[in-house]
């Protein structure tokens, strides 16, 4: 049988997000009112590595209002 | 190079006078470490307003390590004098700890890292396996492959079949698949759409010596693949409870969760305390938010495991807190220490997320990938007859490399030749001194003949001094273990035959066969050695018996009594004319 490669990581960038505090109070209280958890999702929902907030494939990691906002963009409209 | 490791220690082992400028470690003169500002740990019931309160009453601001709400640890980095805050802060209600966010440059830390003999497997890319190597993975091997032990992987799903457009991955074709159930779409098929659960079964039991690839800690153990999480990474808990649960109700010895979540569960810690009760170990990964550890690794009824990386300094992603019971290596693919070429990643085959009929050998880091090196390591032992799960939980964490700061380690890195070697001679040294002892006590040592000793050990201890035989043929195996273990050949691993764990056999033996005298040494050794065997049972257990309520020592008391009874055999058979 013919072996397979070695792949190398996809390089990973620091986190840019800068959202607002009133953005952050706003993502909160929507996640509250639709009684999501923290990461936008239903309560309840578990994660590969516990949390989705970090890809162990590339190292890299998220921000969690910038992750909820990439799922809810229309929160980030004022 | 200066590489950059952001660590936590703990402030009372340092004293230092300005503690927001460079200082020397007392850890290691070549070490230099900064702070970068501080991590509090709040209370558990500290909430987002109290945050907001505490930051508004000091006047600092912090950000909430990862940014889960749920974490109680936040980082202040703008703080510079470090030192007074630590005095100002440490006794406040709702404070659990506060410590400097300490930065080690550590281009001098550790010149030496895990380097696998490229020579011991046929297997090309072993040489990149440090994680491997600094489990002992290679040194275990002498002892066992795992086979026998049965690992549920809650995941993904792994690549073991080929079917419809999933493909086996190549370098699990040796390896061996049981049960497996997909509790998304309630089929029996269990395949990976994402590359994570394959990824965490080649830890555990990755083909080796077949030329291909990489290996595994315990490649002959048997994967259960479960899969509950989607191709995105996400699962119910619902599913993940089912899965404990159909794991627990299939055999499996070893759960491993490579998973997990902010917030606790009942009906999952219900499902982990059903499991743990049929004496399956739990290994869970601690999580990967920096902070706090997650659900269900923090349940007491699971492991919790912490990754480190090369240098054996626990990783910057790694979550950390009191419920860690042990370390692993879980890798970090931002550094190549060791220069190899490779980022310090754990190394596996695995299929890529975006085509799951391709696979090839991945880097990937995270607590997910420490927490197979431990479940292959718990197979390991199960393999050897620790089918107990709070014995197998101690070997495991008396047999660590240990570490000092039990919050980031636990008690420190898994150690797999250290755990087999304790299993195999700890247990049967002693139970070889309490046979020895007890004939000595009853029978004198000149009543010792060959017979009487060939009896004494077999049933005692086995001849577990010649444990390296166990690869060399099937009745060798036999040989190391004591008369009792030899149901696991018959049976399988699993819970032990009540009939092997007693004075039955030996009773109806004495009492046909005591007139025969020129067989009563045998019989005399066979008694003691039984009945050593049964007490170091009672002492120490470590394997569950079959249809035996544990419930008010009734598995205890059975183990006592019966060895009492075939002492009291060995010593009507010594008084015997």
């Amino acid at each position: 049988m013919e072996d397979g490669k070695i792949i190398m990581p996809a390089g990973f960038k620091k986190s840019q997000a800068d959202i607002p505090k009133k953005t952050q109070e706003k993502i909160d209280n929507y996640l509250s009112e639709n009684n999501l958890n923290e990461f936008g999702d239903s309560k309840g929902t578990m994660y590969m590595g516990g949390s989705p907030l970090y890809n162990e494939s590339t190292g890299q990691s998220t921000d969690r209002y910038e992750h909820v906002l990439k799922k809810f963009p229309n929160l980030a409209k004022s | 190079m200066y590489i950059k490791i952001i660590l936590l220690f703990t402030l009372v082992a340092f004293n230092f006078a300005s503690p927001n400028v460079l200082v020397k470690s007392f850890v290691n003169p070549n070490q230099t470490i900064e702070s970068d500002g501080l991590i509090i740990d709040f209370a558990d019931d500290f909430s987002t307003s109290d945050l907001d309160k505490f930051e508004a009453l000091h006047g600092i601001d912090g950000d909430i390590v990862n940014g889960l709400e749920s974490e109680k640890v936040v980082r202040f980095p703008k703080i510079k004098k470090v030192l007074h805050w630590v005095k100002k802060l440490k006794s406040l209600a709702g404070i659990e700890g506060v410590e400097p966010n300490y930065i080690l440059s550590a281009y001098n830390v550790k010149k030496s890292y895990p380097q696998p003999n490229p020579k011991s497997y046929s297997d090309p890319f072993y040489k990149y396996q440090w994680h491997m190597e600094m489990i002992g993975q290679n040194k275990a091997f002498q002892y066992t492959k795992g086979q026998g032990a049965i690992v549920a992987v809650i995941d993904t799903g792994v690549a073991y079949e080929n079917y419809k457009n999933y493909k086996k991955a190549r370098d699990l074709n040796q390896t061996k698949f049981i049960k497996p159930y997909n509790f998304i779409n309630n089929t029996i098929h269990a395949n990976d759409d994402q590359g994570h659960g394959t990824h965490v079964a080649g830890t555990i039991a990755q083909s080796t010596n077949n030329g291909l690839g990489v290996v595994g800690v315990a490649p002959e153990a048997t994967i259960m693949p479960l899969k509950v999480l989607d191709g995105s990474g996400r699962g119910s808990i619902t599913a993940i409870a089912r899965a404990v649960k159909y794991a627990a109700d299939n055999g499996a010895h070893v759960i491993n969760m490579s998973l997990g979540g902010p917030m606790p569960s009942g009906v999952l810690r219900k499902a982990c305390q059903y499991a743990k009760s049929k004496g399956v170990l739990l290994v869970c990964a601690a999580g990967n938010s920096g902070g706090s550890i997650g659900y269900p690794a923090k349940y007491p009824e699971c492991m919790a495991v912490s990754a480190v990386q090369i240098d054996e300094q626990v990783t910057f992603y790694s979550s950390r807190g009191k419920d860690l019971e042990i370390a692993a290596p879980g890798g970090n693919i931002r550094e190549d220490m060791n220069n190899d070429g490779y980022p310090d990643g754990v190394m596996q085959n695995t299929i890529h997320a975006d085509d799951p009929s391709k696979d090839d050998y991945m880097l990937f880091m995270g607590t997910s990938m420490a927490a197979p090196h431990v479940a292959g390591v718990a197979a390991l032992l199960v393999s050897k007859g620790i089918t107990d799960e709070p014995k197998l939980r101690s070997l495991l964490k008396q047999t660590v490399i240990p570490k000092k700061d039990a919050k980031l380690y636990g008690a420190g890195i898994v150690q797999a030749d250290k755990a087999l070697e304790a299993a195999v001679f700890n247990d049967g040294w002693t139970r070889f001194a309490i046979a020895t002892g007890a004939s000595a006590l009853f029978v004198g040592t000149a009543a010792f003949s060959f017979p009487y000793l060939f009896a004494l050990i077999l049933c005692s201890s086995g001849f577990f001094f010649f444990d390296y035989l166990t690869s060399m043929s099937l009745i060798s195996s036999f040989a190391v273990l004591p008369l009792s273990e030899w149901d696991q050949f018959l049976f399988g691993l699993g819970d032990s035959s009540v009939f092997f764990r007693s004075s039955i056999v030996i009773s109806l033996a004495c009492g046909l066969l005591y007139q025969v005298t020129w067989l009563r040494s045998l019989l005399k050794g066979a008694c003691f050695g039984l009945g050593s065997y049964l007490i170091y049972s009672y002492i120490a257990p470590s394997a569950n018996l079959a249809y035996m309520p544990d419930a008010f020592g009734i598995e205890s008391m059975w183990y006592l009594l019966n060895g009492l009874v075939c002492f009291g055999f060995g010593i009507i058979l010594q008084k015997a004319k």
